[in-house]
């Protein structure tokens, strides 16, 4: 618990969290308004597939919130005093990832609804569909922040790991839909997991997967943590 | 106390740390001498848990530091003066240590006015000075009030209070019987302070004794010379 006081306490004293933590929570609403006022929405969508569906891109920022947490260490030079301090290492993985993980889960949370609460308004004649994926896409969210401090940690450089973690994010969305029959690929990212869940709400379960996926990557990561000299 | 059995460090197939069997005795101020890349840092480094020996162990009262449960209630450590995220406050930086490992808040701000940098507390860091950052290390190296000190360069960029200062403290600290590890090049000011000197080379072990023993009314400077050159002849001569 005091490990994880102390990643909050890091998170919070920095301004550069708050920008992106507040990108966040606003990109979403920017884009749904965007889609609303631009009339881009197809007569027959849900104002949910449609505005919340393209809030993905908000999935960018909430990565690089988890990398600067992580690797930001690193180019601040604090990695030494930390690692001194909690010598075990691995808490300090996994308090990061609860800091990042939590923080970005209730922001996304928030940014979404907000989203879909505004773009329901400007677009009175389309069917709402259900608000509950919007819990399932802010999972995903929080997701792709831990799966930022897993690739900040292995990397070790910021600016390094949020062009991977960049990539990682984009590549699946922009290849699968030259790739013909592999297409499914695309669906596999937080991308399509989120675009999933709001086209068809029965696919939480793909949603929670990817998630899971995302979690997971902190196991290699903490390998690579309690091995490497600092 | 601190101790060092067969400690040993390879980098790829460069030895940095050859072989060293060390004890630093409670109750002195030990220095810890040898020319730059000779493993000194390698050394602390391995002390803190930061490195991984490839041989040997350094433990610390018997126990490895990575067992230490709230280690910087046992360990203080200065390694370089510039780790500080430049974003962050000085209070701040000491913040998130204190809490990592329960210390009280109040204890921040006592460090912070111990080392003289209570009216830069809410400045961030990014502006300091080489001597403030030096300062801000040792405030941090103080937060758990622990029995044992490894300081690699503290008198690095300080004034000549500054080094006044570090010199009283590091002797509070041993007449109190702790634990004090301090690396430095400044062998006047070693001369002045330290109880016992370790020299290593090339990481290897060069000398181990107490001051008065090892320089015996010469200065201390002529003496680590001539240990470093007799060192670098015997192994220029091995290798011949």
């Amino acid at each position: 618990m005091n490990i994880i006081i102390s990643e909050w306490t890091k998170f919070r004293t920095l301004r550069s969290s708050w920008w992106t933590l507040g990108t966040v929570a606003l990109l979403p609403v920017a884009v749904a308004v965007l889609v609303a006022v631009t009339g881009s929405l197809a007569s027959n969508d849900t104002v949910l597939a449609g505005a919340i569906g393209n809030t993905v891109v908000a999935l960018v920022p909430a990565a690089i919130l988890g990398v600067l947490l992580a690797a930001g260490e690193h180019t601040g030079a604090t990695m030494g005093p930390t690692i001194v301090a909690v010598p075990r290492r691995w808490p300090v993985l996994a308090a990061k990832a609860v800091v990042a993980g939590g923080s970005v889960l209730a922001v996304a949370l928030a940014g979404n609804l907000v989203a879909f609460v505004v773009a329901a308004s400007l677009l009175p004649d389309h069917e709402t569909g259900e608000a509950a994926p919007l819990v399932a896409v802010a999972i995903v969210y929080a997701g792709t922040a831990v799966l930022g401090v897993a690739v900040g940690t292995a990397l070790r450089s910021s600016a390094g790991a949020v062009t991977a973690v960049t990539g990682v994010l984009l590549l699946p969305a922009l290849l699968g839909p030259i790739v013909g029959r592999l297409r499914w690929l695309a669906d596999l990212g937080p991308f399509g997991a989120v675009q999933q869940v709001v086209l068809e709400p029965g696919r939480w379960l793909t949603a929670a997967g990817v998630a899971v996926a995302c979690l997971l990557s902190v196991v290699p990561a903490g390998w690579l943590l309690l091995r490497r000299d600092v | 106390m601190i101790e060092l059995i067969n400690l040993t460090k390879t980098y790829g197939g460069r030895t940095v740390v050859d072989d060293l069997t060390v004890t630093v005795h409670p109750g002195r101020i030990t220095a810890f001498l040898g020319p730059n890349g000779a493993g000194k840092s390698t050394t602390m480094r391995m002390i803190l848990g930061l490195a991984a020996p490839t041989r040997g162990s350094a433990t610390i009262h018997g126990h490895a530091y990575r067992d230490l449960p709230v280690p910087l209630r046992h360990v203080g450590a200065l390694l370089e003066a510039r780790s500080s995220h430049p974003g962050r406050t000085a209070r701040n930086h000491l913040l998130f240590l204190a809490r990592s490992n329960g210390i009280a808040t109040s204890r921040v701000d006592e460090v912070l006015d111990e080392v003289g940098l209570a009216a830069v507390a809410h400045r961030r860091t990014g502006g300091f000075s080489l001597g403030m950052h030096q300062r801000l290390g040792i405030a941090a190296a103080l937060l758990g009030d622990p029995p044992v000190l490894v300081l690699d360069e503290p008198g690095n960029g300080l004034d000549a209070e500054g080094i006044r200062w570090i010199r009283d403290l590091l002797r509070g600290f041993a007449a109190q019987g702790r634990t004090v590890l301090v690396s430095s090049h400044l062998l006047s000011e070693v001369q002045r302070t330290a109880d016992q000197v370790v020299v290593i080379g090339a990481g290897r072990l060069l000398a181990d004794a107490a001051l008065s023993a090892l320089v015996g009314g010469r200065p201390l400077e002529e003496v680590y010379l001539q240990l470093i050159e007799q060192s670098i002849e015997y192994h220029s001569g091995r290798l011949a």
